[in-house]
């Protein structure tokens, strides 16, 4: 279903079950995806993501804009709920947000559900070796495709930081895997 | 050496899901909507109850406070005291009392 008409289901309270069960349909794995590159373990990321949508359920009504705010506004409650439990996961080790990801790439080592030597595993390793903003900035310009003014909608940085961001991204990945 | 080509590895993961993972989360995503209207409505009633029981515990303790503060400052009447313990006391008692009471008296007679 379009996006457009998901909207307008959610927008009329007889049928906003209907739009909501829609947006569920289209929006659980890519949201997971999201989810699960940003806090790594699968038992975390299902549970933000069961929580991403309990918010989005109370908040829907509330949802302003057309049909372009969908998308933008999931990603922001994920993003939000990713970035408040890795702070919270990490703050009684007085650990900035912004040195997690090492903390991140032990526990993507010891993960028994993935394949640590595969090139997929080192490419992932190199992300996590990112500071978080960075890290999270590149997830949704290369795995989900977001324009940037989407990302700029979703993370409240200006686009001209975000292209920064994913410019010294790139290339700091692209040393990491050269070496 | 050969610089890094993303397209080598394009969006692929090394991350795995449990199989019908994404089938359970879009139907326990979806319940989600009964029962936060059921959670919203016990969430009314339980704030309700709560705030009435913390009135009434409130109150009572008022009410108890205030019979303790009278009781404090009320001057107790000996007459009164001792004709309301000799009520709890039978008539036979008393007699038995008073009979004793003349005994003694003629005793030391």
């Amino acid at each position: 279903m379009e996006t457009k008409e998901i909207m307008e289901l959610l927008t009329d309270g007889a049928t906003r079950e209907r739009g909501f069960a829609a947006l569920v349909d289209t929006y659980t794995e890519p949201l997971y995806w999201h989810i699960r590159r940003m806090v790594v373990r699968h038992d975390e990321a299902q549970d933000l993501l069961q929580e991403m949508w309990v918010r989005a359920w109370r908040g829907i009504g509330k949802l302003r804009g057309g049909s372009q705010e969908l998308r933008p506004w999931l990603y922001a409650i994920a993003t939000n709920l990713c970035l408040s439990r890795l702070r919270r996961r990490y703050m009684w080790r007085l650990m900035a947000l912004e040195d997690v990801g090492r903390k991140l790439a032990e526990s993507f080592e010891t993960s028994a559900d993935i394949d640590a030597d595969s090139i997929e595993a080192r490419f992932q390793k190199a992300l996590l070796a990112l500071p978080t903003k960075q890290r999270l900035v590149f997830n949704l310009r290369y795995y989900d495709e977001l324009p940037y003014a989407e990302i700029s909608r979703i993370t409240g940085m200006s686009e001209n930081t975000l292209k920064t961001d994913y410019h010294y991204a790139q290339k700091r990945i692209r040393e990491l895997m050269t070496l | 050496m050969k610089d890094f080509d993303f397209d080598n590895i394009g969006k692929q993961m090394p991350y795995r899901v449990p199989a019908g993972f994404f089938d359970e989360a879009k139907q326990r995503a979806t319940n989600v909507c009964g029962e936060h209207a059921v959670t919203g409505r016990k969430v009314i009633l339980r704030r309700t109850a709560a705030i009435v029981s913390a009135a009434a515990v409130l109150i009572g303790a008022a009410i108890v406070g205030i019979r303790l503060l009278d009781a404090r400052h009320t001057a107790v009447d000996p007459e009164q005291y001792y004709a309301s313990l000799l009520s709890e006391v039978s008539d036979d008692t008393l007699e038995e009392l008073a009979g004793n009471y003349m005994e003694e008296i003629s005793t030391d007679l």
